[in-house]
């Protein structure tokens, strides 16, 4: 190659097609490109993208045949590595997003290296090179490779300092500011006088706001259940809408799969996103790895996955969690939207398009649309059937309802769809929260975004058994408590940024949900106490109007909430679990239990991500559309 | 535009409400009062005058949220307040037809029509017999309304809203009225009809478990605190004079038990032939919802409830008249009027007939009945009734005389104590200083009432019970101060 000469763009027109050129070289079947070609005219993306997408042609022959269409030559960006001091930190992400590097400096000129020669990608090396400039084609996995190696760094700090650089006040990097361990400190020491002066009184106070608590805790759950129940809410996106988008109307989509030693269920969320019904060379499939993690790398390695998969190795760093390996992986996500999905997720087919339609159908200002989680084992054992009831409650009632009520949505832990250039502009997920959906989705409604759900829904692995449940529950409730505390730093700012609904609905979702699991081993002790002993001696903290609260809640509150456990499972035809229903207030024990570890985590251990192993079910997924039954295999 | 039918609603409310309580003003002017009714106020007059306030010495032997609504009624003036019972249910009443309407309005009834059929509902004697007589009645008929509509529903769309609101309804329609243990049980077999075919074949026992569960935490709820209030789960169903208990205790005094009580097919027989007498207008509905075979099964399903419970509790020596449950057909056919296509062709004109029909034989059955009570009620709407109750309203007037705290039992003394007007100065059964003074050999308060132990209630009278001979030999340290028509004041002197 002569790095002297100059292209044109014009000089490619007598290129012959790049089709032809794969099978002139043995690469590509006529009968593959027939109908890639026809591919082509449904989705609306260029061949080479579809080719890619379905693994017909291997990623290195064909960017070789692209170079020999572009007659340029092909450069192995691993043996000649890109000239570091030409790149700019700040153009990273143009990089990632463009598929272009600037690779050395010539006599006159830059020398870019591309893996996607398309008009913006000339028009940026024009505008990078003061209109010299020259280029060489390489794989996009020479330039992601590359661009991670050689700024590994930046796109790690990035990933882990962004938002507490840039809004401090949103990070949970500090569990608790200074005005916060005042007030916590100064309310601990207010009871202790209190108590120790008017024990009477103080408790009976206690008792009040406990009392008022979990009346308006049933209460507002009540209401959620009401609200979410509603036929309207359920479908907002139908099948005729599904049927009837054109596939070469849908945006390119980066769907982000964080994974961590789990090698065994890598080829079926890999199976289930190739057979996602999306155009596959729409897609930009990351699947994020730990460096560390080499078992999951060799793995990915091994499964020989087309071109839409790209594996991100995210560098060991603290602190180690989910977040700052999806906020690392961002830096290279090209997608108009962005989902993620854990590994052993199986969304439903339509679920890419139902989000398309949906943020169609949304308010211009909306964010995220968070479908539907449930368990595709949910007949393993009794935890699973728990687990899916509580589920089915959570993103089938109470999730739309706070849509409609317009109360903060805590996300789920995936299956949450973005807006990419929104979801950049906010600085992503915070890696300090161990919830960091939870998290984001209160913050995207305080920065007044719209966070909305859709009914589609994605089958997640229930864990089965009760050490990994208590692990995962008690990092979800460690989250919830990093949330709550953050975002209340500024009670009177987040008033005023969510209203009056959406400030109260906050404080008993989020906070409710901590504190009620908190407070009702203490309740469930005091009363089992009393009964055992009838002693009198808690008459006194139990004025009449006390007590009457007290024995509402005990009574009819525990028996709605049951109620509301039973009734559950009707969106979903489950109606097998209901039985199971009456159990619940053994679940919600342990849940006490998971919320005391994760107290006692957030003072010692808060960043710690309480990693949930998944691959323990002997359930296979099974498409409830398709089959109610799950298959015992 | 909603604004303006919300104001339609509220005047119609009001307007109903008017011309009920006039209703209700010219009865209880005659001097008609009804048992529950009174006891039900003098519950609450307990309640809000003790010192300190307790919620649970309403006692658990009735339900509850009737006399939770009676409480605002205590802000009207001492003199008025004896009718706020009967004010209560002439609201209820007409908050039903004002939903009733409503709801009419929604199915593009014309004001004429709508006008014409509430008119037609009001004329219906158990309706007009539930609005003015101050008993739990109203507020299961405004209940039962929505149950009905919630089957319907349930049937219709199969959505989870259905099953919430029947589920709800029925555990509420226990705290108001002890009938609903037989509505229930006169519903539950109904259920396979009523629920979706398709769910109930899935899964039928998930459907039961999931409309059963409020009652049963409801009536679980009770036993409880009975468990902790009356030393006792089954204090609700055991206490003599309990309203879950109906007319047990009364059967002799009812003609309707006398004639049917404890049997089944007979009282069942009996409630067909007084719908068809009450409500003829159930066979039209029964042949219009035939259209759909769907709505046939419900209807039949739902207006077959009332017939069944009618023939449970009269099995039960519960039930103490049946026009009592006769009125839930009334709502019945109401809900069905504002779901069928009745307001168009001959549909309407027949209706109204049936209804005037129905309206007309049921005044004439209903003024044959021998019922005391109802037959009371039937007098007063034409003349002053001779006060029957003279001796209670005498002691009544005698107490207000006096000073200092009384020793008195609700349960007999409720027209005594109504009379009075106020409990601030009485220690009733539930009250702290009640149970001290009949724990006592000789109690140590200033007055002492008891009725004669061998007429009418006298014998199950709390203070009877503790001092037996007190009417008959009156007791040491007390004085007998009063004598008249069975009651007897003994005051406190000097020891």
């Amino acid at each position: 190659m002569d790095g002297s000469t100059i292209f044109m763009k014009d000089t490619l027109s007598d290129s012959a097609p790049l089709g032809e050129l794969l099978i002139a070289r043995g690469l590509l079947q006529q009968k593959q490109l027939d109908t890639a070609l026809e591919l082509q005219k449904k989705w609306g993306t260029r061949l080479g993208d579809i080719l890619l997408s379905k693994g017909w042609v291997r990623a290195q022959d064909f960017y070789l045949t692209l170079a020999i269409q572009y007659q340029k030559p092909f450069v192995d960006l691993f043996k000649e590595r890109p000239d570091k001091t030409l790149w700019k930190n700040d153009e990273l992400t143009r990089y990632t997003e463009l598929l272009v590097l600037p690779l050395r400096k010539m006599d006159e000129g830059i020398l870019f290296a591309v893996a996607d020669p398309t008009p913006a990608v000339f028009e940026y090396m024009d505008e990078h090179s003061d209109g010299v400039y020259d280029y060489v084609i390489t794989s996009k996995f020479d330039i992601i490779w590359s661009a991670q190696n050689e700024a590994d760094h930046h796109f790690s700090d990035r990933a882990v300092n962004e938002l507490a650089r840039e809004q401090p006040v949103n990070s949970a990097g500090q569990v608790f500011t200074r005005a916060q361990l005042f007030w916590i400190f100064g309310l601990l020491s207010v009871v202790i006088v209190s108590t120790t002066f008017w024990p009477i009184a103080t408790l009976v106070l206690a008792n009040v706001f406990i009392s008022l608590f979990m009346l308006l805790n049933f209460g507002l759950r009540m209401l959620f259940a009401w609200v979410g129940s509603h036929a309207k809410i359920d479908v907002k996106v139908t099948d005729e809408e599904v049927r009837a988008i054109n596939d070469r109307d849908l945006p390119f989509y980066t769907v982000l799969v964080p994974m961590y030693k789990e090698p065994s269920v890598l080829p079926i969320i890999t199976e289930s996103l190739r057979n996602i019904d999306y155009p596959l060379s729409k897609l930009d499939i990351k699947l994020i790895l730990e460096e560390d993690d080499e078992e999951t790398i060799a793995a990915a390695k091994n499964l020989n996955l087309e071109s839409m998969f790209e594996i991100i190795r995210v560098p060991v760093s603290l602190p180690k969690t989910k977040p700052k390996a999806c906020n690392y992986a961002l830096s290279f996500a090209r997608g108009e939207l962005v989902t993620i999905y854990d590994a052993e997720d199986k969304p439903e087919r339509d679920q890419l398009k139902k989000a398309v339609i949906a943020f169609r159908k949304a308010p211009e200002n909306t964010a995220v649309i968070q479908a539907r989680l449930n368990y595709f084992n949910a007949n393993e054992n009794w935890l699973t059937r728990m687990f899916t009831l509580e589920y089915s409650l959570w993103f089938d009632f109470y999730l739309p309802a706070l849509e409609a009520l317009k109360i903060p949505i805590p996300l789920g832990g995936t299956s949450n769809h973005f807006k990419l250039r929104i979801l950049k502009k906010v600085n992503a997920w915070d890696p300090y929260n161990v919830t960091e959906d939870a998290d984001l989705g209160v913050r995207l409604t305080q920065l007044n975004y719209h966070v909305g759900v859709v009914n589609s829904t994605t089958y997640e692995e229930a864990t089965n058994r009760f050490g990994n449940w208590i692990r995962q529950r008690s990092r979800w409730i460690k989250g919830y408590m990093q949330t709550y505390l953050v975002h209340m730093r500024h009670p009177v700012r987040l008033y005023r940024s969510l209203g009056h609904v959406g400030f109260w609905g906050f404080q008993f979702f989020i906070g409710g949900a901590v504190l009620s699991c908190l407070l009702a081993p203490l309740l469930y002790l005091t009363y089992f106490g009393w009964l055992y002993t009838q002693t009198h001696v808690l008459d006194v903290i139990f004025p009449s109007i006390i007590l009457y609260a007290s024995l509402f809640s005990l009574l009819l509150g525990n028996g709605l909430l049951i109620y509301l456990s039973t009734l559950c499972v009707f969106k979903r035809h489950l109606y097998h679990l209901i039985p199971w229903a009456l159990t619940v207030p053994v679940y919600w024990l342990m849940m006490s239990i998971a919320a005391y570890k994760a107290l006692w985590q957030l003072i010692h251990k808060p960043f710690y991500w309480e990693k949930t192993t998944h691959g323990l079910t002997n359930f296979l997924h099974v498409d409830p559309r398709k089959k109610k039954d799950q298959a015992d295999v | 535009m909603k604004v303006n039918r919300q104001r339609a609603d509220f005047a119609w409310l009001l307007l109903l409400g008017v011309l009920l309580t006039g209703f209700c003003l010219w009865l209880t002017g005659n001097n008609f009062s009804h048992e529950m009714a009174l006891r039900d106020w003098v519950k609450v007059l307990g309640v809000l005058d003790a010192d300190p306030f307790r919620l649970e010495n309403l006692g658990l032997d009735t339900p509850h949220l009737p006399l939770y609504l009676l409480i605002p009624f205590a802000w009207l003036s001492p003199d008025a307040q004896g009718v706020a019972p009967y004010l209560l249910s002439t609201l209820l009443i007409a908050l039903l037809l004002t939903v009733w309407n409503h709801q009419l309005r929604h199915q593009a009834f014309v004001l004429w029509q709508r006008l014409l059929l509430l008119m037609l509902v009001l004329f219906q004697a158990p309706l007009l017999w539930a609005a003015t007589t101050g008993g739990h009645l109203a507020l299961t008929l405004l209940i039962f309304y929505f149950i009905y509509l919630a089957c319907l529903r349930m049937n219709f769309q199969a959505d989870l809203r259905s099953f919430i609101m029947l589920g709800l309804l029925l555990g509420l329609l226990f705290f108001v009225d002890a009938v609903a243990l037989f509505i229930f049980i006169a519903l539950f077999p109904f259920f396979a009809l009523i629920a979706p075919r398709r769910i109930f074949l899935e899964a039928p026992l998930s459907v039961y478990i999931v409309i059963c569960i409020p009652l049963g935490v409801a009536v679980l709820a009770w036993a409880y605190l009975g468990w902790i209030f009356e030393g006792g789960p089954g204090h609700f169903i055991h206490q003599p004079g309990s309203t879950f208990l109906g007319a047990r205790q009364y059967a002799a005094d009812s003609p309707w038990l006398i004639q049917y009580g404890g049997q089944w097919f007979a009282p069942l027989a009996a409630a067909f032939m007084l719908l068809l007498v009450y409500f003829p207008v159930v066979f039209l509905l029964l042949a219009l919802a035939a259209k759909h075979k769907n709505h046939l099964k419900v209807t039949l399903a739902l207006m077959s409830v009332p017939l069944i419970a009618i023939a449970f509790a009269t099995s039960k020596f519960y039930l103490e008249r049946p026009v009592e449950l006769l009125a839930l057909v009334m709502v019945a056919v109401m809900a069905e009027l504002s779901v069928l296509q009745v307001r168009k062709g001959w549909t309407f004109p027949a209706v109204v007939l049936l209804l005037i029909a129905g309206g007309a034989s049921g005044w004439h059955s209903f003024l044959q009945t021998p019922d005391p009570i109802v037959r009371d009620w039937q007098n007063a709407l034409f003349a002053r009734l001779d006060n029957a109750h003279a001796a209670d309203v005498a002691l009544g007037q005698f107490l207000s005389h006096q000073q200092g705290k009384v020793l008195i039992d609700n349960f007999t003394a409720y027209r005594v104590i109504a009379a009075h007007g106020d409990t601030e100065k009485m220690a009733l059964p539930k009250s702290d200083l009640f149970k001290l003074q009949v724990r006592r050999q000789v109690p140590d308060i200033q007055y002492i009432v008891v009725p004669d132990p061998r007429a009418g209630q006298g014998g199950w009278d709390r203070i009877n019970k503790h001092f037996p001979d007190l009417y008959r030999s009156g007791m040491k340290d007390y004085q007998q101060v009063y004598d008249y028509q069975g009651w007897r004041v003994f005051k406190h002197v000097a020891g």
